[in-house]
């Protein structure tokens, strides 16, 4: 080889600026390949409650983003300040929340609507504005499990509560629908027991689920719905009333995780939407 | 060795590494690459005349001078936190062109210094400019190739091999720096060698 080189010193120059040219255009053009076309939106539930309320809104973009968001107003709340702030860099994106809290004195919240939309007005740095939705406002419902404890990370968790009376478990389902199949449930009883629904529990009875991501279960999918995931738990009282409840899974500000972001911003760069009625990108 | 080549050998060696020193106050670099280039390229001209490779070097060593003119008041401000990739690519391609470019300085300076050790008949700094021209050269180029790569892998796993890189380039370029002091000292040496047989 260097025989060859110290031979043909041009032609050996000639193939190294070659190569360092291939490698510059080969990184360049996968580097494209893996960036957002525009900053991604999330939706999500907001519950909404009388007191201090807190707005998480995460959207991402990429890190070299020129056109990147400037500011951003919430077109129901314009009183609201809105704050961003970087929650994750990931290698091409950059996870932002946009933040904001806001007071709800119970007046305003029995007069509420719901559901809501979120509607925000989102500034880019080029002076475009776009709308974007982002969500609904929902009322904090009547509360049959009363949550004990959360916990776990991006990809697993566990929610655990009491029944605050006597009731009739009927189902556990993941919301939304579509996402049944990307996470796994194990429900436990009293005593660590495994727990099948329907199922009866009396008052202060408790119980735990443990969740975890199908590891083939769609991630662009669960990508796109990462902060709406969330459980619905239906009960049937002593009174015969069903009551449904919903429980976030995901933290309002909590980093996607990689895999799932990776496979959302491939979905959207292909043009189709991983969900359109729910996704939150901006119309235009 | 001719006694005349002494002075720009020297100047060869200051020249460059004047250019391999960085002493930034203020966003303003204090020992300016050019001045290192224009005297690499003032010793290479002196040379020229004698070895062709030289001669390639010293107007190579003035286009350095010119080209590397702007680096001189161009702000490192690179944020850690955000990493090397997020620097403006024009900033990016100009800082490859500058290493590129000094690396085929580096090799004809080798080159050049090759030829007149052969001519002083200074066989081991022959042989030494030949082997650290190959290592520089592969180095440089591995690097060069390398760089790109930053806009894909994990900044700290890039970080890791790519100032691994950067490490080797410099003791490669120091050990090649050593060669015009080297040669401009040969005949010193010989003679005072020689001294206490007469």
């Amino acid at each position: 080889m260097l025989g060859w080189i110290k031979r043909r010193p041009w032609t050996a120059a000639a193939a190294a600026v070659v190569l360092i040219a291939a490698s510059w255009t080969g990184n360049l053009l996968y580097r494209g390949t893996q960036l957002l076309e525009e900053p991604y939106f999330f939706t999500q539930d907001q519950l909404v409650h009388p007191g201090t309320n807190q707005l998480y809104i995460p959207y991402l973009e990429n890190r070299r983003e020129r056109n990147s968001v400037l500011f951003v107003q919430w077109n129901e709340r314009p009183d609201a300040a809105i704050v961003l702030q970087e929650t994750m860099g990931f290698r091409y994106q950059r996870q932002l929340t946009a933040y904001a809290s806001w007071e709800v004195d119970q007046e305003a919240y029995e007069q509420l609507k719901e559901p809501q939309p979120i509607t925000l007005t989102v500034h880019y740095r080029n002076g475009t504005i776009k709308q974007v939705r982002a969500g609904t406002l929902r009322k904090r419902e009547e509360s049959v499990l009363g949550i004990k404890g959360k916990g776990g990370g991006s990809d697993n968790g566990s929610v655990n509560g009491a029944a605050a009376c006597d009731c009739t478990l009927e189902r556990i389902e993941v919301v939304p629908a579509e996402l049944g199949d990307s996470i796994r449930l194990k429900p436990y009883g009293f005593g660590a027991k495994s727990l099948q629904p329907p199922v009866a529990l009396t008052k202060g009875e408790t119980i735990r689920i443990d969740w975890s991501f199908a590891p083939d279960g769609g991630n662009s999918l669960r990508g796109a719905h990462y902060y709406e995931m969330g459980l619905e738990l239906t009960f049937r009282t002593e009174d015969g009333r069903i009551i449904r409840e919903r429980e976030p899974l995901a933290f309002p500000n909590l980093a996607i995780d990689e895999n799932d972001l990776t496979a959302l911003v491939k979905q959207l760069r292909k043009g189709s939407e991983p969900h359109p009625a729910m996704n939150g990108g901006s119309s235009r | 060795m001719n006694v005349s080549w002494r002075k720009p050998l020297r100047r060869i060696g200051w020249g460059l590494l004047l250019v391999l020193l960085d002493v930034r106050i203020a966003g303003i670099d204090w020992l300016p690459d050019f001045v290192g280039y224009m005297m690499a390229a003032s010793g290479s001209l002196r040379l020229g005349s004698e070895f062709p490779a030289m001669r390639r070097a010293g107007r190579l060593a003035w286009g350095l001078a010119a080209v590397s003119l702007p680096a001189v008041l161009m702000p490192y401000t690179m944020n850690p936190t955000e990493g090397i990739s997020q620097l403006p690519l024009p900033v990016q391609l100009y800082g490859q062109l500058m290493l590129a470019l000094h690396a085929v300085l580096i090799v004809l300076l080798c080159t050049g210094l090759r030829e007149a050790a052969s001519k002083a008949k200074a066989r081991d700094i022959q042989h030494q400019a030949g082997g650290r021209r190959t290592f520089y050269a592969l180095l440089a180029f591995v690097l060069l190739v390398f760089y790109p790569f930053q806009f894909n892998l994990e900044e700290l796993q890039w970080w890791v091999w790519y100032g691994g890189g950067v490490l080797l380039l410099g003791i490669a370029e120091l050990l090649a720096l050593r060669l015009p002091f080297r040669l401009a000292r040969v005949r010193r040496h010989r003679v005072d060698k020689e001294a206490p047989t007469l």
